[in-house]
């Protein structure tokens, strides 16, 4: 067993390829003989045998060729992937300088415009998500808790310290009635709106998003 | 449909298991054609190179020339980037599909396959 018997025996077996693969398209016919010539390079006669074995008849294996190159081409896997959303866009009453604005009307209108700026104010922050119910409802609610504590404080004030004629005669009319007091005590209220508001925006600090 | 099931089903997932073998790295043509010949995927290395061949035109797979250690230059292939991105496609499809294949031609359980043949 001498090279030149594996040299032969490796031109036999290629001269049957090509014959066998000359109906193919030459670019397949030619990938196809390198891929096989360069398996039987370098190979010794027993090497040799035992490829050409497993290698196969070149008929079969231009038939196979033949049969595969009609086949289609590979059909690339097509994901669809959802189209990108963008981020939506906040609604107004969910930013956050839409609960700074009605903090500040709430706090600020309130003595600029007594009534309608509160009512205002107030229309702001209940439309903002960015405090809980609670919290607006101690900011809005303050003003009326401060307004009975301030006139039940006078009421009990006047009713200690300032004592009713003993002879059933006419009171003094530079004294306070009650309706004085609730009057004073509802001016002296409206001080505890910006401390409402104020409180609001203390609570707005590190929030970024409207709360669910 | 044609009686040859099996051939039809290697042929729609052969150039992907193709791709896998080139996933792990380059593999000369031998080298593809005997590891598809033992999974049954391909019947003769006459299979192998056209499909190849489809896989370059497709830009999935490029081929290089390195020397190999018995003497002879091997052409060795490689997958490309789209080559890369195609597999992890077919990876993502693949897993869903044969789970749905499988759970349709599940054999029925006894209570179904009762209750099927009363009614006919």
């Amino acid at each position: 067993m001498t090279e030149a018997e594996a040299q032969s025996l490796r031109d036999d077996y290629l001269g049957r390829l090509d014959v066998a693969i000359a109906d193919l398209p030459w670019r397949i016919a030619n990938e196809l003989r390198s891929g096989i010539e360069e398996e039987l390079d370098g190979l010794d006669v027993a090497e040799l045998q035992s490829r050409i074995v497993q290698l196969g008849d070149p008929v079969r294996i231009a038939a196979a060729a033949k049969e595969e190159t009609g086949s289609a081409p590979p059909a690339p896997v097509v994901v669809v992937a959802p189209a990108p959303v963008p981020p939506a866009k906040p609604a107004m009453v969910d930013t956050k300088w839409f609960a700074i604005v009605g903090a500040l009307v709430l706090g600020i209108g309130s003595f600029l415009f007594p009534i309608g700026g509160w009512v205002i104010g107030v229309a702001l922050v209940t439309s903002s998500r960015f405090w809980r119910r609670g919290e607006k409802a101690v900011a809005i609610l303050l003003p009326f808790a401060g307004w009975g504590l301030l006139y039940a404080a006078a009421l009990v004030s006047k009713l200690i310290w300032v004592e009713a004629p003993a002879d059933g005669g006419a009171s003094n009319p530079l004294l306070p009635t009650a309706y004085d007091l609730a009057h004073s005590s509802l001016i002296a209220a409206i001080f505890f709106v910006p401390v409402g508001a104020a409180w609001l925006l203390w609570r707005l600090r590190g929030r970024e998003t409207p709360r669910r | 449909m044609t009686g040859d099931v099996g051939a039809q089903m290697r042929k729609g997932v052969v150039e992907y298991c193709v791709l896998g073998l080139l996933a792990r790295g380059p593999m000369y043509g031998w080298e593809l054609a005997e590891r598809l010949s033992a999974e049954g995927l391909i019947a003769s290395i006459g299979t192998l190179y056209p499909l190849l061949s489809r896989l370059r035109q497709s830009g999935w797979v490029r081929t290089f020339e390195r020397p190999s250690e018995s003497g002879p230059v091997r052409r060795y292939y490689e997958l490309t980037e789209g080559g890369v991105r195609q597999l992890a496609q077919f990876r993502t499809s693949w897993t869903p599909f044969a789970r749905s294949v499988a759970g349709l031609i599940a054999e029925a359980p006894p209570t179904a396959r009762a209750s099927a043949e009363g009614e006919a």
